[in-house]
């Protein structure tokens, strides 16, 4: 039997799963790897063949949550010569914990620029978020910030800010024909589409490294901001889907209206919540990994 | 999920770390005395495994020790295709398997009457 449809997020979200998973499984002699690698893989669709038409980001999110991170796979059985798969974090290196402390305040940094983007009027507000993206990117794929474990997140970050430059340019170009607004359509839709996935990563990736330095407050903390993030997202798609509905049945003509006032409600409101919700716990956790460092 | 497994590096409390290292022993003489008991499926056998109280242990311990066990030749494992869903991969003792228990039935019967009476 074929294996149930997956939402495109939850299909991304399964893949960097099992693709950290096979990095994380190099540790262990190769039969033993594949036999692993299968049996998750083989989970993962048993877990998932309980529910009914196609499976959603949160639906695989809870499955993979339950199955634990990647990591977690090698722990027991790496040989006792190597180094346990998350290496000096669990005791205060500080050395370590100074690289990680910088990395976080350096994507907190970009984070900021992001967020103060959506409110400054320039350009249709995408040209700070197409930095702040490209600059999320170059800091997680540098192989300096290798302690952040979110390689994920700088492809995704990377494919959003490109979005975001197509949207920028459909958007400029709209000024001479309405036509092109449209054409623009498909780089917001990525856009969001991206920015939703960046944010689940970003929330994964901060969740190991409260596990890795033994931080389990911060790690529940940053779940609650993630629920909180999304609740408000399906809020803000809601009164978007709902007030462009209104815009339209009252004045047909107006269908760009509508797509504008979706655009505003979807895009830059979900980005500002969404990257306010976690800039404090991220900022919190770079000062709670610093301090035995200054202390 | 996790049960109250802590990896020792982890927790700071004997108790904790003790009550690991039992669990960890434990596993696989529980897996091989259920597996005695007649084949299982994969899935269901680490829902078990992930359910149990005091011995749960999380997926990310179970699968791997399985793999083990396959590979050490300890158990065995076939497929069977499913309508509900992929194919089932189903586990059960080989006869290495089964000696092995046996010994391991021997080492506890021993280490029970050992505990019963320090003296």
């Amino acid at each position: 039997m074929p294996p149930l449809p997956r939402s495109a997020e939850a299909e991304r979200l399964e893949a960097d799963y099992l693709k950290r998973l096979k990095q994380v499984l190099t540790r262990l002699p190769n039969e033993l790897s594949v036999d692993i690698f299968e049996n998750v893989n083989n989970h993962i669709s048993a877990a998932l063949a309980g529910y009914s038409g196609e499976v959603s980001l949160s639906q695989m999110a809870q499955v993979l949550e339950e199955l634990g991170p990647p990591e977690s796979f090698v722990e027991e059985e790496a040989p006792p010569s190597q180094p346990p798969p998350i290496p000096e974090m669990n005791h205060a290196n500080n050395d370590s914990r100074q690289e990680l402390s910088e990395s976080l305040h350096l994507l907190y940094t970009a984070s900021i620029i992001l967020v103060i983007g959506i409110w400054i009027p320039l350009i249709d507000l995408y040209l700070f978020d197409i930095i702040a993206c490209f600059l999320i990117s170059k800091i997680v794929l540098s192989p300096a910030h290798k302690r952040l474990d979110m390689i994920d997140l700088g492809s995704s970050a990377k494919i959003c800010a490109w979005s975001l430059v197509g949207l920028f340019v459909f958007s400029v170009l709209e000024a001479l024909s309405p036509l092109w607004g449209l054409i623009g359509l498909p780089f917001a839709i990525a856009s969001l589409v991206y920015s939703l996935v960046m944010m689940w990563q970003i929330y994964a990736g901060l969740k190991r490294i409260c596990q890795q330095v033994e931080l389990s407050s911060f790690s529940t903390r940053i779940e609650k901001a993630r629920n909180t993030y999304f609740t408000f997202l399906i809020i803000s798609i809601s009164i978007g889907i709902l007030l462009a509905a209104i815009v339209t049945l009252s004045s047909p003509t107006n269908s760009e209206v509508s797509i504008e006032v979706m655009s505003l409600l979807l895009l830059p409101v979900n980005w500002f919540f969404g990257w306010m919700f976690f800039l404090k716990p991220l900022k919190d956790l770079q000062k709670q990994i610093e301090s035995p460092i200054t202390s | 999920m996790q049960g109250i497994f802590m990896s020792p590096a982890r927790s700071s409390d004997p108790f904790d770390n003790w009550t690991v290292q039992v669990r960890k022993g434990l596993l696989e003489f529980w897996v091989l005395r259920r597996l005695a008991r007649g084949e299982c499926y994969g899935y269901d056998l680490v829902k078990e495994l992930t359910q149990m109280g005091s011995l749960s242990m999380s997926e990310g311990t179970v699968y791997p020790l399985l793999s083990r066990l396959r590979v050490q030749g300890w158990v065995e494992t076939h497929l069977v295709e499913s309508n509900e869903g992929p194919a089932r991969k189903y586990y059960r003792l080989s006869a290495e398997g089964q000696q092995q228990l046996t010994s391991m039935n021997c080492y506890w019967d021993e280490l029970q009457s050992l505990l019963e009476d320090p003296s």
